[in-house]
């Protein structure tokens, strides 16, 4: 039975060593306190182990194996203890914690009774092998319980935690399978369950990952420690070897051997720690990176969610403008057209008497065509957040449009309409090329519309920074309040909206006060008061810099 | 003598002249009724469609018989069970109809679909509520004259 004596022996050096190295890495530390603690378990545990399978005679035998049991008490709560401590969870289970340890006394009070340890006997090969009292069946339930418990808590942290932690975590729970598992292998034979206690020698795997898990982000490792033993092995070895030496000439030679060694296995150790701390340096690089690496994912995951989100909100905010446009749109062809066809004789020749409110009908029509088409701007406008599509745009040219196409509205009503422009062409600008030109075309209709003498005189030139427009109009002027709510606080209510409908003003200029706010310029008006005429001043910065809203979806 | 002939051959020219037909793509009964009644007081031969699965129908039968085929085509954008471009779109996939003059009559002002129309080859984009039923005749007689 030497095979398990010296595996009691090989868990007792083992853990001594563990349990003291990782301690001596950080005394002041919880985590490391509570594991030398758990070491110092496994240690009162493992080395009466060895005592006992060394044992000759079965009193001995039945003193060590009750001996050994003190460790074996203390091992489950102790490791369910560090658990608590090392996943920062002692606040919340500190009574389960408490209770384990009340237990473990209860049991260790109990220990050296025949109710715990009843008696010794031949198990197996095994001529001594304890025989479990009355309360060492308790003592499993504990047992089992307690190393459960404390998995079950190491499972779910794994799945929260991240990075280093759960690497960590990942080493805790392969120690506690196999010690524990390894551990558990002794417990059958106490009730004549013919298994042999071999998974003992997995014992020792314990100590070592957990401290493994401990200090590896301390940069520290166990192949410093086994770089360790073997130098201190053969250092050993030389030493005895030096004093064993028959003649000097060996002496002096095993002396050098000696020095040389110890020389070489602390560069050898210096050596390995390096090359430790750069690998793990780097380890900690690479989980960083993968962590950034999956956050960075996360975010692109969300922000494709939202860009798809937005463009099924664009999606159904074009739906809904089109659906709008068809829907007043119809109505008022079908209206149009009947009336015009109905006027133009297609079914006769019109009554006098009717023809009268017929053509009222056709110029309602007319006019209800014209605000639907200004409302449908402006609310397409709005929704599509202002957005333009910003070109090189020559203005002067826009302007020109705008007055060939009106000049024969002036013409009729006897009035003048002359665009005033500089010999040399101005600066292009950046802007959304129709939007403008129906922004400017309002301000000019509106001029032709409200004026009856005289005219309207266009001008525009360009200073450093802007271009500049003015729309003067010989026609009805407006009062000064008059002149500061005619764009946009058109909506308003009260007396001020009452005052904007007087004036009967169409929404249009609402809508070039809107998209010349776009390009971001503005539009005011002056007025000397009423009937006598009103200038309206546009000016529009040359450039449109910080607006890249050209690059948005449309 | 000559001003004769020439009524003679003018004369003969109109015989031979079939009425020059169009196909109107509309579904809604009154907006049929307006441009049916004044395209053919105009002297055009009109035949309508309601649907888009009949103006594929259409497209299908007048690719087999060039008699059928129509001198212009005036579409509208919202049908049934089909939106007015793909019915456009079928049309110049088409070998026989992929160079049929279209107008596209709707109630739409949208950039998108009037580059869409446009990219169709699509000759015209035209707003309903801006021609009065005789302008849009006086429309479709420039395109239609020789």
């Amino acid at each position: 039975m030497l095979f398990y004596a010296i595996t009691g022996l090989i868990n007792a050096i083992g853990s001594i060593f563990v349990g003291l190295f990782v301690y001596s890495q950080n005394r002041k530390n919880e985590i490391n306190k509570v594991f030398a603690l758990l070491c110092l378990s496994i240690v009162i545990w493992s080395l009466p182990y060895f005592l006992w399978q060394m044992s000759t005679k079965a009193s001995t035998a039945l003193f060590w194996s009750r001996a050994l049991m003190i460790g074996a008490i203390f091992i489950p709560i102790t490791f369910y203890h560090f658990i608590l401590v090392f996943l920062d969870l002692m606040k919340r289970r500190k009574v389960v914690l408490i209770f384990g340890y009340l237990l473990a006394i209860t049991f260790l009070i109990l220990d050296f009774t025949p109710l715990f340890v009843r008696d010794v006997s031949t198990a197996l090969n095994f001529p001594y092998w304890p025989k479990a009292g009355k309360f060492y069946a308790p003592f499993l339930l504990m047992f089992f319980v307690y190393t459960v418990l404390g998995c079950f808590l190491l499972l779910k942290a794994h799945k929260k935690s991240e990075g280093i932690k759960k690497i960590q975590i990942k080493y805790l729970l392969a120690a506690a399978i196999f010690g524990f598992v390894g551990g558990a292998t002794n417990y059958p034979l106490w009730y004549n369950i013919s298994i042999l206690p071999i998974g003992n020698a997995l014992v020792i795997l314990y100590p070592l990952l957990t401290a493994y898990a401990i200090i590896k982000h301390r940069l520290f490792n166990i192949r410093v420690i086994i770089t360790e033993l073997l130098v201190g092995v053969i250092a050993v070895t030389l030493l005895v070897q030096f004093f064993t030496a028959p003649t000097l000439t060996l002496k002096i030679a095993s002396f050098v051997l000696l020095v040389l060694f110890i020389i070489v296995g602390s560069l050898l150790i210096q050596s390995v720690l390096r090359e430790i701390e750069y690998r793990e340096k780097l380890r900690v690089k690479n989980i960083e990176l993968e962590e950034a690496k999956k956050h960075i994912e996360r975010a692109y995951a969300i922000e494709r969610q939202g860009h798809e989100e937005l463009k099924r909100l664009e999606e159904a905010r074009k739906q809904f403008i089109l659906a709008t446009q068809h829907h007043l749109r119809t109505p008022l062809t079908i209206m149009k057209g009947y009336v015009s066809m109905i006027l133009e004789g297609s079914y006769g020749k019109v009554d006098p008497k009717t023809k009268k409110p017929l053509d009222y009908f056709q110029e309602s029509t007319e006019k209800l065509i014209k605000l639907v088409n200004e409302l449908l701007d402006i609310s397409q406008f709005q929704m599509g957040r202002g957005i333009l599509d910003l070109k090189d745009v020559q203005m002067e040219d826009v302007l020109q449009e705008i007055v060939n196409e009106l000049k024969p509205e002036a013409d009729k009503k006897g009035l003048y309409l002359i665009l005033e422009k500089p010999q040399t062409s101005l600066t292009k600008i950046k802007a959304d090329a129709s939007r403008m030109k129906l922004a400017l075309a309002n301000v000019v209709d509106n001029g032709v519309k409200y004026t009856q003498k005289g005219g309207v005189a266009v001008k525009i030139f360009e200073d450093k920074e802007h271009i500049h427009l003015t729309v003067s109009d010989t026609g009805i002027g407006m009062e000064k309040e008059e002149t500061e709510f005619l764009f946009g606080r058109f909506f308003e209510r009260g007396d001020t909206a009452k005052k904007a409908h007087t004036t009967g003003r169409g929404i249009g200029l609402a809508l070039s006060d809107q998209i010349i706010r776009a390009h971001k310029g503005r539009i005011w008006v002056e007025s000397e008061g009423k009937d006598k005429g009103s200038t309206f001043h546009i000016e529009i910065p040359k450039s449109q810099t910080n607006n890249d809203q050209s690059k948005q979806i449309r | 003598m000559k001003y004769l002939k020439a009524r003679q051959i003018m004369t003969k020219a109109n015989k031979s002249d079939k009425k020059k037909k169009i196909l109107l793509i509309e579904d809604d009964a009154a907006i049929i009724d307006i441009y049916e009644t004044v395209l053919k007081a105009a002297g055009f031969e009109v035949e309508t469609i309601t649907t888009g699965a009949q103006s594929i129908e259409e497209i299908n039968k007048i690719s087999k018989s060039s008699d059928n085929m129509p001198d212009l085509v005036l579409l509208d954008l919202i049908l049934p069970d089909m939106n007015g471009l793909e019915v456009l779109e079928k049309m110049r996939k088409n070998d026989q109809t992929k160079d049929l003059p279209v107008f596209i009559l709707t109630n739409y002002t949208s950039q998108d679909l009037m580059k869409a129309g446009e990219r169709l080859n699509a000759e015209k984009f035209l707003l309903k509520t801006d021609f009065t039923p005789s302008q849009l005749v006086k429309v479709v007689q420039e395109r239609l004259k020789h």
